[in-house]
């Protein structure tokens, strides 16, 4: 599980373009949007690009996204559950 | 042949008061950014083409801030970043913007997802920052500058309006200052296009030899000048009395309109000190810049420009920034003088561009 | 300042050819809105759009001299409307000539251009037609139709997205009454492509269904397209050629709010600041609005924002405010000048058109739209708002000319 959690995170480094960060920045529990990694509804939609390209997760509704994506381990436990690939 | 007072003016202007520029930034292939002026090593052009010479982005932004950020929006915000800090002004009372194409980079990035995800879920990203007017949006929201805010996409008359714009503004008693500027790329992509549309030379070419190349086309280049104006005199480095465009005049038209416009600000040839004007190499359009060459006194200095920036819809700009920095320092780079003349006191700068024989601009400075 | 009075106006919309047209379509509460015939997208039948009935091809017969006009679709809906438009306004040529033309796009040349990229941009192809190399950008329309109605005095094209012709309304307003210019053509014109509607959806605010505006259970736009044009003239030039005008323009606002890229704040602070700007140019009190054509997207944030907005400026006494784009879809760079024609066809017809697909008040602020037609409604004041992304907000607001 941390080593998935480390994939995730270089995944969401390239999908959001964040040059330069390491995936040690990112906090496992802390918030991505707002306050923590600070991130908006824009980044959300790209999130979404990513687990469907990556884990074949389709979200139509980006109020669902907003909830999957509420910290690192919120996230990897979501994938684990309905990954198609 | 028609008589000077039975043509029609193209518009009058006499309503708009001059404004003043405060500020002048520019971003282009020569490094313009660092000192604000024209370096002593120019870069030359590689296959027809001068590309962005790009300051150190990380010093103005953070990671999560450039995550969003094409070479474009770069170049702007921090343009127009330094430009802002020159006047001391962190909220301007307009920001307004002139580009030809936008960021084309973006559009077609966003064009080849679609190709290659087939309508799938595509990054929204590329599309939000393909948006003409995206700029002038983000340069609102880092400076937290809620004001008037417009954005002109017509070519060589881009920048133009923008100005206009400001001027108006200022006229109507609405803004004492604005952030106007334009800002223009080339891709790999669209070089492609333009190539096939003969808009570069066929054979490479070094900038040093295009103005005397004696054929058609031009090389391509890229620019992001930014400019503050205000509406009064204190701490600016130029005045702009007016601009004057016209939409494919024939050369009798433009003569006509360039003399009526001096006259409008109470102005004749012979008190021009410097034409700046766009001769970009194509013969093609050499006949337009010959026949206002022809009309400025033998003391006049007549410089160019696209030699140092290249060719693109907004390259007007580099003219305006370079011009702002002539009068403020009373200085004439050499590299830029086509015919030497006498002047010395520059009081009356005049600049003259097309774009490919299609849009035609003057701007009247001094002073 | 003097006063600027509209004189003219033509458009084509999905609710058909000419402004009598979308006037019938408004009254008889009949949309626009279905699955697309002619727009080549994968999404064509997933997303219902406004899109015009008519192939690219079949545009041509619409104009009384199609000229060397270009077969694009972009230029030959502005050319529709731009024809009903000098033609209501009974402009002879050489007073054309002396116009300006203020054109806006938010993509231009875009659906003539996305099916044959590839080909533009391979370099093993030599030729390419200029018409298509060029019409990439937002200019080559506006300057195909300046050369074909002789409108080449004073030309410029306006793109602020989804306010793009409001703008362009507002700069040919500021240049009359700044004294540059006596008569100007102001409007815009997008099509729909792949482009755009590949966009909103990356976007996922685009409803699968017909768009409810205002609705609780909004769930985002349906896309649209067409081209709507004004003719604007100054009071000088009123009294000169004893043409009697359809409305005034009596008040504007541009203000642009600093909050997201794409998203207007919760609060609707932008479109707060831009009616009331409006109102204030025109020297008129919120009490004398009668009606407002509201921006009313039916995305999730605009139609709070705007709502908010809306109880903010006036109040308790928000006048009757419906959204047109439950016809129409969002048609992007025009529906700013869409809908400045049906505010303007309120005021000549003293009458206001609902909103369709309403049903459930929004919980957070309980506005209820417009949702039958309203007629003898005394329409003296019509505010029009067009926002658009980037937080670029327009109001314009026209008024009974007497």
């Amino acid at each position: 599980m941390e080593d998935f959690k480390r994939t995730l995170k270089l995944q969401i480094i390239e999908a959001l373009n964040l040059q330069g960060m390491q995936p040690e920045e990112i906090d496992d529990s802390a918030p991505l949007f707002g306050e923590g990694l600070g991130l908006d509804s824009i980044d959300s939609l790209e999130m979404i690009v990513l687990m469907e390209r990556n884990y074949g997760i389709k979200i139509e509704d980006p109020r669902e996204g907003r909830r999957v994506f509420e910290s690192i381990n919120m996230m990897a436990e979501y994938i684990q559950t309905n990954r198609k690939k | 042949m028609v008589s000077e007072e039975t043509m029609q003016a193209f518009y009058s202007a006499n309503m708009i008061k001059p404004v003043y520029i405060r500020s002048a930034r520019a971003i282009c292939a020569q490094d313009t950014f660092t000192g604000n002026c024209l370096p002593k090593e120019l870069t030359d052009a590689v296959n027809n083409a001068l590309s962005y010479n790009h300051p150190d982005y990380s010093r103005y932004f953070s990671i999560m801030q450039l995550r969003r950020m094409g070479r474009l929006t770069k170049t702007g915000m921090v343009a127009a970043i330094e430009c802002l800090r020159d006047a001391g002004i962190s909220h301007p009372d307009a920001i307004i913007t002139g580009t030809g194409k936008g960021s084309m980079s973006d559009t077609e990035k966003f064009m080849g997802n679609i190709r290659e995800f087939h309508e799938g879920t595509l990054n929204p990203t590329p599309f939000i920052q393909s948006t003409y007017n995206s700029l002038n949006g983000l340069i609102g929201l880092h400076h937290g500058t809620s004001c008037y805010n417009t954005t002109y996409v017509h070519r060589g008359f881009s920048l133009e309006h923008s100005l206009l714009d400001a001027m108006l503004l200022f006229s109507e008693g609405r803004a004492k200052n604005a952030l106007a500027g334009s800002f223009e790329e080339m891709t790999p992509e669209h070089f492609i296009i333009k190539k096939k549309l003969g808009y570069w030379k066929e054979a490479p070419v070094s900038c040093m030899d295009l103005l005397r190349s004696g054929t058609s086309g031009s090389i391509s280049g890229e620019g992001t000048f930014f400019f503050l104006l205000q509406d009064s005199e204190s701490n600016a480095m130029a005045r702009l009395d007016g601009i004057r465009i016209l939409f494919e005049p024939t050369l009798q038209e433009l003569t006509v309109e360039a003399g009526r416009f001096l006259k409008e600000h109470g102005l004749a040839w012979a008190d021009i000190d410097i034409l700046l004007s766009g001769e970009n190499g194509d013969i093609r359009f050499g006949d337009y810049y010959k026949t206002i060459s022809a009309e400025i006194p033998e003391r006049a200095h007549h410089l160019a420009f696209k030699h140092v920036c290249g060719e693109f819809d907004t390259a007007a700009g580099f003219a305006l920034w370079q011009a702002a920095h002539i009068l403020e320092r009373q200085e004439v780079p050499d590299v830029l003088q086509l015919r030497k003349g006498t002047a010395g006191n520059i009081r009356h700068l005049l600049i003259y561009n097309n774009y490919y024989g299609k849009q035609h601009a003057f701007y009247l400075l001094g002073v | 300042m003097c006063k600027v009075y509209v004189t003219g106006m033509g458009m084509v919309s999905a609710l058909g050819i000419g402004v009598d047209t979308n006037r019938d379509a408004l009254i008889s509460r009949r949309s626009g809105i279905g699955y697309a015939k002619h727009l080549n997208s994968l999404l064509r039948d997933q997303l219902p759009v406004g899109e015009i009935d008519h192939a690219t091809s079949e545009l041509f017969r619409f104009l009384h001299n199609p000229g060397n006009l270009q077969e694009s679709r972009l230029v030959l809906l502005a050319a529709i409307a731009l024809q009903e438009a000098l033609a209501t306004a009974g402009m002879p040529l050489n007073e054309q000539k002396k116009a300006g033309f203020i054109n806006s796009t938010t993509v231009g040349g875009m659906a003539d251009v996305e099916y044959v990229y590839e080909q533009l941009i391979d370099p093993s192809i030599p030729e390419i037609s200029a018409d298509l190399g060029d019409s990439l950008d937002c200019a080559h329309g506006t300057e195909e139709l300046a050369r074909h109605f002789g409108l080449t005095r004073f030309i410029s094209t306006v793109s602020t997205a989804c306010s793009s012709s409001a703008n362009a309304i507002i700069y040919g307003a500021r240049l009359i009454r700044g004294g540059m210019l006596d008569q100007v053509i102001c409007g815009g014109v997008d099509t729909l492509t792949r482009f755009t509607i590949n966009g909103f959806n990356s976007l996922k605010n685009m409803d699968r269904n017909h768009c409810k505006p205002f609705d609780a259970n909004r769930n985002g736009l349906n896309l649209g397209e067409g081209a709507a044009y004004l003719v604007l003239e100054s009071e000088e030039s009123i009294c000169r050629t004893g043409r009697k005008p359809l409305a005034q323009l009596s008040g504007y606002c541009n203000f642009n709010e600093a909050f997201h890229p794409t998203a207007p704040s919760p609060d609707g602070d932008g479109a707060y600041q831009a009616m009331k700007g409006a109102i204030r140019e025109a020297g008129l009190t919120t009490m004398d609005i009668s009606f407002i054509n509201a921006h009313g997207t039916a995305t999730i944030n605009n139609d709070i924002a705007e709502a908010f907005a809306l109880r903010r400026l006036f109040g308790e006494n928000i006048p009757p405010f419906s959204s047109t784009k439950s016809y129409t879809g969002h048609t992007l760079a025009p529906s700013g000048a869409i809908e400045a024609i049906y505010s303007i066809l309120s005021i000549l017809n003293n009458e206001a058109y609902p909103v369709l697909n309403y049903e459930t008040a929004m919980p957070e602020v309980e506005l209820e739209p417009v949702t039958e037609v309203m007629y003898n409604a005394g329409i003296q004041h019509v505010l029009s708002n067009s926002f658009g992304f980037g937080g670029n907000n327009a109001s314009l607001l026209f008024s009974k000319y007497d």
